[in-house]
């Protein structure tokens, strides 16, 4: 190779090299300017997605649990299972599930009192506060049977000794059915039930084996285990300046160059974006709001496809977690469905419970709405344990105020709360006032509920009296003091 | 293939890359329409106006704009303050009037850069009191209009006398910058508007021009909002709309 011609090579590779870095410059140059990061930003979505899908994203069967699970042994003793209901639905569950699959499955309809005397018999009563669909059941393996001719969702799902081949459901709308198998061994539940007894902490009784009245709900005397207060407060990170952006950014993507923000005085911020058709405005105390408008989707999914996606929205949008990381376990609170023009509409309320205990009041409830596939309504108003070392001690045998008391010394202010809310008429004859007031009862319960003191907020153990059209009044655990009414 | 005959080709394809690219950037963003096509538009999108009932006489040559969001921080005591006189009167002209206000506001606060943030829009004599001067001053970013900011101050021979006061300051100018929609959208908007809200209704335009606008409903609470590009169109029978500039 002539010197010329390596002297000529050496020129083209210089060459080569400036150009390809000039390629590179230019191509910065031209991409650098908003398109590209709006390409960077719609890149970073999807990755977060992306990672979203990797995650774990809680599945509803972590937050379906019935409120208690009410167990009669069948030899004149009770007991119902509340902080551990969880666990005593894991158990029972697949047994229905296996039952659906029975062949030969009927649907009868039963009157209340049919009812209630098939549950005097051995019977395990699963009690949900909401309806929950019958398509819950079938993403979970149960066979269709044809039970949506008769009820579209159900609040109890029982099994009783009395005809053990069949399983019992009360719908949300008040409707009781049987649902019974040509065959079926029922000597697995049955078992399973018995053996319920061990995990027993209180006993129970019927109201009116002790009271004097015709109700038959079941309340223990009084309770052993030991809830201490809780204090809560805002979950908003101390000292972090930048909680409403980082928030913003989870919902608007990393550039909120174009989202509207408006601070008020009070430090309210809401994120606006299209002229308000999607917002979200969070408030001081680390409370959300978000709202989209709904676009006409016409497209309607599963119960269990509409909890996915909320699922992910939540754990995606401000996680499932405190904003501090904290662990708070949800439980499904309620559920309604709706139909917005030819699109299905579910409303999800989650309540955190601590300890198995479910608070009561207005705060610590995330409410999402999923109207078709889309998110159209997500709030969360959470507080958190203000105590590092935040447990919830039980089984230590304090002594608490009987129920027995409660209702004895209480039923005059439980009956003003009741005439005040429309769910008593005040009697003819104020001798009966008592007798009326234990009429009403519904369910017995122990939990938190929340009072109004602020920042931090105290939670009083209590106990938990819930009445027809979900009047729940609420009693000091320990002293017996009236603490309020939530209607 | 000889890697000197490789080496020729990266070379002519690295150049057309690069010269594609110069051709790119040279362009303005988004100005793949040709000239000659805008005027055919601007032309029909006039006709259109005109056979509505809209006539526009003004300025419509705009060049194609990119521009930021604004965040605006409001002054926490905007209100209306009514001062007592001072005792001394002097003679008030237009310029004395204004060099009162302007000394007034210098010694009132910061209000950014005079001539710059903060503009005279006008000094006109007052309706109910002809020894008054009322003294308008307007915000600005760069050369914009903010409509919602303005200081009115009302000017006495005997000193000031009242002051109209909703400001606030420029905290940020967002990063990215987002092109408007051109005139001719802004002005189908614009007769949308006028027919929905006044139909039949026959508008002469006289005045077109960008502006900012927070549009804030939530009077004095808000400490901070957004304000956002807007297409301000100015009609001879004193009425303004201004059309939102972003897509």
């Amino acid at each position: 190779m002539s010197r010329a011609t390596i002297y000529k090579e050496r020129i083209k590779t210089v060459l080569l090299v400036v150009l390809f870095i000039t390629a590179v410059l230019l191509s910065y140059l031209y991409w650098r300017d908003s398109s590209f990061l709006e390409i960077k930003e719609t890149m970073d979505n999807r990755l977060s997605l992306t990672t979203l899908a990797s995650a774990t994203i809680p599945e509803p069967s972590e937050f379906i649990c019935p409120v208690s699970v009410d167990v009669n042994f069948g030899d004149g003793t009770f007991t119902s299972f509340h902080e551990n209901a969880k666990g005593v639905w894991d158990l029972l569950l697949p047994f229905y599930i296996d039952f659906t699959k029975s062949s030969g499955l009927s649907v009868e309809t039963l009157t209340d009192r049919q009812w209630d005397n098939i549950m005097s018999f051995q019977s395990a009563r699963c009690c949900f506060d909401y309806g929950l669909p019958v398509s819950y059941f079938r993403s979970l393996g149960a066979a269709n049977y044809g039970e949506s001719d008769y009820f579209s969702d159900l609040t109890v799902l029982a099994f009783s000794k009395a005809f053990d081949d069949s399983f019992f459901i009360r719908s949300a709308d008040g409707g009781c059915f049987r649902v019974r198998a040509s065959e079926y061994d029922s000597s697995n539940i049955l078992s399973a039930i018995e053996n319920l007894r061990s995990l027993s902490t209180d006993q129970y009784y019927p109201m009116n084996q002790f009271l004097g009245t015709d109700n038959t709900v079941i309340t223990p005397f009084s309770t052993s285990i030991d809830l201490p207060s809780l204090q809560f407060r805002p979950s908003v990170p101390d000292q972090d300046s930048d909680f409403n952006t980082n928030l913003a950014r989870n919902f608007f993507g990393q550039s909120l160059d174009f989202i509207r923000t408006v601070t008020d005085n009070n430090g309210t911020t809401i994120f606006m974006y299209n002229y308000g058709e999607t917002s979200l405005t969070v408030y001081p105390n680390g409370f959300f709001e978000y709202q989209d408008s709904p676009v006409s989707a016409d497209k309607s999914i599963s119960f269990t496809e509409a909890f996915r996606t909320a699922s992910a929205f939540i754990a995606d949008h401000g996680t499932w977690s405190a904003h501090d990381g904290k662990t708070i376990h949800f439980l499904l609170e309620g559920v309604d469905r709706d139909i917005y023009e030819r699109s299905s509409v579910y409303t999800f309320r989650f309540r955190s419970h601590y300890g198995g205990r479910k608070i009561y009041g207005s705060d610590n409830v995330l409410t999402i709405v999923v109207t078709g596939s889309q998110i159209t309504y997500y709030s969360r108003n959470l507080m958190i344990p203000a105590e590092e070392d935040f447990s919830v001690t039980p089984n230590t045998g304090t002594p608490n105020y009987p129920f027995v008391d409660v209702v004895s010394q209480g039923y005059k202010t439980i009956a003003g709360e009741l005439m005040a809310c429309g769910a008593l008429e005040p009697p003819e004859d104020p001798g009966v006032l008592f007798d009326a007031v234990l009429e009403q009862i519904t369910g017995i319960d122990t939990g938190y509920f929340e009072m109004t003191e602020t920042p931090r907020k105290v939670c009083r153990p209590a106990w938990v009296l819930t009445f027809s059209d979900d009047i729940r009044i609420f009693y000091d655990l320990y002293t017996g003091e009236y603490l309020g009414t939530i209607s | 293939m000889e890697w000197s005959k490789i080496k020729n080709i990266l070379i002519v394809a690295l150049l057309l890359i690069n010269v594609l690219f110069l051709y790119m950037l040279a362009q303005p963003a988004g100005a793949e329409t040709d000239h000659r096509d805008e005027g055919a538009l601007l032309s029909d999108t006039l006709s259109v106006l005109e056979q509505n009932g809209i006539t526009v006489r003004a300025d419509t040559g705009f060049e194609e704009l990119q521009l930021p969001m604004l965040t605006l921080k409001f002054d926490e005591d905007n209100g209306t303050y009514d001062y007592a006189p001072t005792g001394k009167t002097h003679y008030l002209t237009e310029e004395t009037a204004l060099e009162d206000a302007d000394r007034f506001l210098a010694e009132k606060g910061n209000f950014g850069t005079p001539g710059k943030d903060i503009r005279v829009e006008s000094v006109a004599v007052s309706e109910t009191n002809p020894d008054r001067f009322i003294v308008s001053y307007g915000g600005y970013y760069e050369n914009y209009r903010i409509k919602e900011l303005g200081i009115t101050i009302t000017v006495s021979p005997s000193g000031i006398l009242r002051m109209e006061k909703q400001w606030a300051s420029v905290a940020e100018a967002g990063r990215n910058r987002r092109t408007i929609i051109p005139v001719t959208t802004a002005l189908l908007h614009y007769m949308d508007r006028v027919l929905t809200e006044e139909p039949g209704a026959r508008k002469t335009v006289t005045g077109i021009s960008i502006a900012y606008t927070v549009n804030t409903p939530y009077g004095g609470t808000v400490a901070s909002d957004t304000a956002f590009p807007a297409w301000r169109f100015d009609a001879a029978d004193g009425t303004s709309v201004y059309i939102p500039a972003y897509q």
